[in-house]
This record gives C-alpha cells, structure tokens and sequence, in this order.
C-alpha cells in the first residue's frame, strides 16, 4: 500500500510525497505522473512539475533536507 | 478541517504528535498550479457567493441586490450608507480581475483586495478537492485533508496536506 501525501501551500505551490515500506520508487514515479496528468486534464496547463521525481529510500530522509524540502516554491 | 503543526524534523514526532509527512517518503516532487489555473476552477456561481460573503461580513458595505452572474463577469452593486454605491465585477473563466468603482478609492481598493483573498481561499479549497477527486480516481482511499502549519528555520508556512493510500 502506498501513501499520497499532498503538501499544498496558498501560493500554489504543491509537494507531492509517496510513502510507504513496501513501495518501490517506479510505483512512487507512476502514481506521481498519473496525478500531475489528471490535474492537467482538469486545468489543461494549469500544472507545472518544478522539481523531478526524487528518490529517497524509506525512512532514509535526514533532517536538514526535509527542512529544505519543506521550503515553499 | 483539522489544524496542527508538522514539524520539520523527519520520522519525529512534532510538539502535537504530528509526524512531518515525507518520515517515510519512496519520493519527493514539486510542482505549481499557476495563478489563473487556480482562477479557472471557480465558476460564476461560485464567484457571486464569494462576493455576497464578502459583503455580508464587511461592516462597511451592505448588498442592495444578489450578484448577476454574467457569461464574463460577475457583477454586484453595493452601497455605503445611504447614497454612495459602489460597483463590484469579477471576471469569470480563469481570468484573476477583480474591479470596484466607487467614490472613495481607498474603500474600493480594500474590498476589492479582501474579495480577491477570499477568491484565492476558495480555489485552494477548490484545489485541494481537485487533488482528492484525482487521487481516488487513481484508486485512492480513506483520504483525510488537514490545515497544518509546516515549519522550516523557525518560520512557518501554513499549508494543507492531504493524505490518500492507494
């Protein structure tokens, strides 16, 4: 099972998280295309992937780069 | 909507027991929904009820009438005490312009800031159903949308996670 966690800040800008153990990075990549593709379809246009599909490994995340991460835009 | 705090620190628990959502994160990913994207979700009806909500709740101007819903823009007329009326009109269809006439500059200039905040409000809530609707058509499940404050170098951003497992 996969978990979807979408960080949605007012500005408009949007971080898109997958979770989970069990979870490899391709499903991660997928689940992640086919979201920014459908909210395409719902505002053609209206959506700009600002950063790649990052890879992290499960729980692997270190401190000062959530904090970066957690940076707006 | 839930608000809490998710702290920065990742896979730790933050001061109300939240953990920060990317503890366990396979991948990461930015993106932006632009201005007038956000604009486009919000259709005339939708527009009207944002202006008639901004009016009510103003202490300085009263409504005299419903807003017309128009093909390109939402209109309403409003009045400051006994004679001096203001004219408010929004554009419909993904265009982020919202005008006010009146006497008083500075007073048309307050409202017509205030409604577009309250604009920009709706269609993140908008958005965030978007998201949902999109995510469980993907198969999502047991999706859960919280306000939470996200915490970077002491500074705070107010943001909305939604959540879904698929």
């Amino acid at each position: 099972m996969a978990q979807v966690k979408v960080l949605q800040f007012p500005d408009g800008t949007m971080q898109i998280f997958v979770d989970g153990e069990d979870v490899d990075f391709e499903t991660a990549e997928r689940l992640t295309t086919q979201l920014l593709a459908r909210l395409n379809a719902v505002v053609p246009g209206g959506v700009k992937q600002t950063s790649a599909v990052e890879q992290h490994k499960p729980g692997g995340l270190r401190h000062a780069h959530v904090t970066q991460e957690l940076r707006r835009g | 909507m839930r608000r809490e705090r998710v702290s920065a620190t990742c896979g730790t628990k933050g001061r109300t027991g939240s953990t920060t959502p990317c503890n366990l994160a396979v991948s990461i990913t930015k993106a932006a929904f632009d201005n007038e994207a956000l604009a486009s979700l919000l259709d005339g009806p939708t527009i009207g009820a944002v202006i008639a909500a901004v009016v009510e709740d103003s202490t300085t101007f009263s409504a005299s009438g419903a807003p017309y819903v128009g093909t390109t823009r939402v209109t309403m007329t409003v009045g400051v005490g006994r004679w001096d009326e203001y004219d408010i009109s929004v554009a419909t269809g993904g265009k982020l312009d919202v005008r006010v006439e009146g006497s008083d500059r500075a007073r048309a200039r307050d409202i017509a800031d205030t409604i577009t905040a309250a604009l920009a409000s709706v269609g993140q809530a908008v958005l965030s159903r978007a998201i949902v609707a999109q995510l469980e058509a993907l198969g999502g499940k047991n999706a859960t949308a919280q306000a939470v404050s996200a915490e970077d170098n002491g500074q705070v951003f107010q943001a909305t996670l939604l959540t879904v497992t698929i």
